[in-house]
């Protein structure tokens, strides 16, 4: 009989412990979190001088906007700062990161990347790239990776016009192919409101690496034979990516492929006299920036990732 | 009697399963995403109607034929709301360089002009002084940001940013140092009766290009801004000035003739880049939740 009072007892004090419990970390998580109304607290130096603002319907994504003035330095009525209490408001904004949950994931997936380009920097000969480009993430900020891109290039209008119009034939190359090795990191993450509703997160890349190539000399003369040149091209570059899902991306950059290239001299005569290797050999060598825009879709492999840490 | 105790245990029991039951679900909720339902970008600053930029700026030219030209500038802006604004920018091209491509084709023309037929081409003086540079470069539009967010950077600093697409009407000075400085508008009938304005000796090298005055244009551009502070932002921006040019002053249009009019003014891309700090007044802004 004892025991059976003991057994009740203890159930009804485990019931309500319980119960008494969980009512009372409800209304903890309801300070915590502000709730789901979109009714978010604000630190004192955050609030003062601000009206209480309308709670918004729980089912409104839109912004709720504070129309009174923000007050850059918190101040008491003596004229000193504010002490910054470290009360349940402040730990629930800190409680919130300024971008929070990345999005997207990278580390230890490979990137394949096929893109489109063009150059942006000569004024006479205008390559199209159409190449592809594979990284390997070590971490979620840094990668290395391999390119290689084949060029097409197009005449232009003043490479045309240089001739009519003063006389005299432009010296230039056009480029053939290159590939590299490049390491990139990314300094920048963030998001985008896209008509303040969509949000969309994106991240700004820089590279460094070095490669090679090929490029082959426009002969002044149609009637000279031409020559290619190998070409050892270091290169930065930066860019961005537009994540779209776990596997997928929008990426654009721009990368400065650096290099000493040969040009045909300018005093080889013309008629085809001299041969492409003797012109390769009396060529005049200048430092060529070649600057290409680019962009193309990302497929990340593998295809999904999982998260580790809450945030 | 035992009935009774077992409905009581029964209760008991009921009792400490939804005890349990609160406490899961609390334990759900918990894990709930504090930003659900949350506006898409907290804090962000309000350029709210009535609110001007000033913003002093550098304009670059990207990929000049022959002569690139460095414009600092001011761009004064209203911003009408938080999606559109209008204003206008008024630049001086103060550094004119040459291009590459111009450095070498004058270092291989020939001091004075030769007259007896051996090379056709001009001068150095004469290539000089019709190629053709940019005074004053300006324009009114209007802007709208669709985007805009924060971004963080190197995971310490987190400024606000936004996205714009610029259009509007761009005025663009051209200059040259021609003597005459007046294109040569004489009507010269040719043998079909066409009016050539410019003298039909088939010389262009004696012509004066219209490149002395303002040209009129569509403007079109896209850029950024990274708030330092709530009135100072950096502005990134790259527009492209379309109008009638003849970069070098010669001769573009060789199948009717070899002389320099108005014939031989073509519709060209001018595509600036353009940095500069942007001060917004009233400073005080208003800031969203």
């Amino acid at each position: 009989m004892k025991s059976r009072y003991g057994l009740k007892f203890l159930s009804v004090a485990l019931a309500t412990a319980i119960a008494a419990s969980a009512g009372a970390r409800s209304a903890f998580a309801q300070d915590d979190a502000g709730g789901d109304d979109g009714d978010v607290t604000f630190s004192p130096d955050e609030t003062e001088g601000t009206p209480p603002a309308d709670t918004p319907p729980a089912d409104d994504p839109g912004p709720v906007i504070d129309d009174g003035p923000v007050i850059d330095e918190p101040a008491t009525p003596s004229g000193a700062p504010a002490k910054k209490s470290l009360g349940s408001t402040r730990e629930s904004w800190k409680d919130i990161i300024v971008i929070p949950q990345k999005k997207f994931l990278k580390r230890k997936r490979f990137e394949l990347s096929p893109h489109l380009g063009i150059t942006i920097n000569d004024n006479m000969i205008r390559h199209f790239t159409q190449g592809a480009e594979i990284n390997y993430f070590l971490t979620d900020a840094l990668s290395i990776g391999v390119e290689g891109n084949f060029f097409i290039a197009q005449e232009l209008e003043r490479y045309n016009l240089t001739p009519q119009q003063h006389w005299r034939v432009p010296t230039a190359n056009k480029y053939i192919w290159n590939a590299a090795l490049n390491f990139s990191y990314i300094p920048f993450y963030g998001k985008f409101a896209l008509f303040n509703r969509a949000t969309v997160h994106w991240e700004s890349w820089v590279a460094a690496g070095v490669g090679v190539g090929q490029s082959e000399v426009l002969p002044r003369d149609p009637a000279n034979e031409a020559f290619k040149n190998f070409l050892i091209q270091p290169n930065v570059g930066g860019g961005l990516r537009f994540f779209i899902f776990d596997w997928l991306a929008l990426h654009m950059g721009v990368r400065d492929y650096i290099f000493l290239d040969k040009f045909e001299a300018t005093n080889r005569p013309p008629g085809g006299q001299q041969s492409g290797d003797t012109a390769k050999e009396k060529a005049d060598s200048a430092l060529i920036n070649n600057v290409v825009a680019y962009a193309g879709l990302s497929f990340w492999f593998p295809l999904s990732f999982k998260y580790s840490t809450l945030r | 009697m035992m009935m009774t105790r077992t409905s009581k245990r029964i209760g008991v029991v009921v009792l400490a399963m939804a005890g349990l039951a609160a406490f899961a679900a609390e334990a759900r909720a918990e894990r709930k995403n504090p930003l659900a339902g949350q506006p898409a970008v907290r804090r962000r600053y309000l350029i709210n109607r009535g609110r001007f930029e000033i913003s002093p700026h550098m304009n670059f030219s990207i990929a000049a034929d022959l002569k690139h030209t460095i414009a600092p500038g001011l761009k004064v802006q209203y911003h009408l709301n938080d999606w559109v604004w209008i204003g206008g920018t008024a630049g001086f091209g103060a550094i004119n360089i040459n291009t590459g491509l111009f450095d070498e084709v004058l270092s291989t023309l020939p001091a004075t002009p030769v007259t007896d037929g051996s090379d056709r081409g001009p001068s150095r003086d004469q290539a000089e002084d019709r190629a053709r540079t940019i005074g004053f470069m300006g324009d009114v539009h209007a802007s709208f940001s669709p985007w805009f967010g924060k971004v963080a950077l190197l995971g310490r600093w987190y400024p606000a940013v936004d996205l714009f697409f610029t259009g509007g009407v761009g005025f663009v000075q051209l200059k040259n140092k021609v003597d005459s400085g007046t294109p040569d508008t004489t009507c010269r009938p040719n043998s079909a009766g066409v009016c050539q304005n410019a003298a039909a000796d088939s010389d262009p090298r004696n012509d004066v290009p219209d490149t002395n005055s303002m040209k009129i244009g569509p403007m079109l551009g896209a850029g950024m801004h990274f708030w330092f502070s709530k009135s100072v932002s950096l502005n990134i921006e790259f527009r492209d000035y379309i109008f009638k040019d003849n970069p070098s002053g010669f001769n573009t249009t060789i199948e009717e003739n070899l002389d320099v009019n108005a014939d031989d003014m073509q519709i060209e891309n001018h595509v600036f880049a353009m940095f500069g700090v942007s001060i917004y007044f009233p400073m005080k802004v208003k800031i969203s939740r």
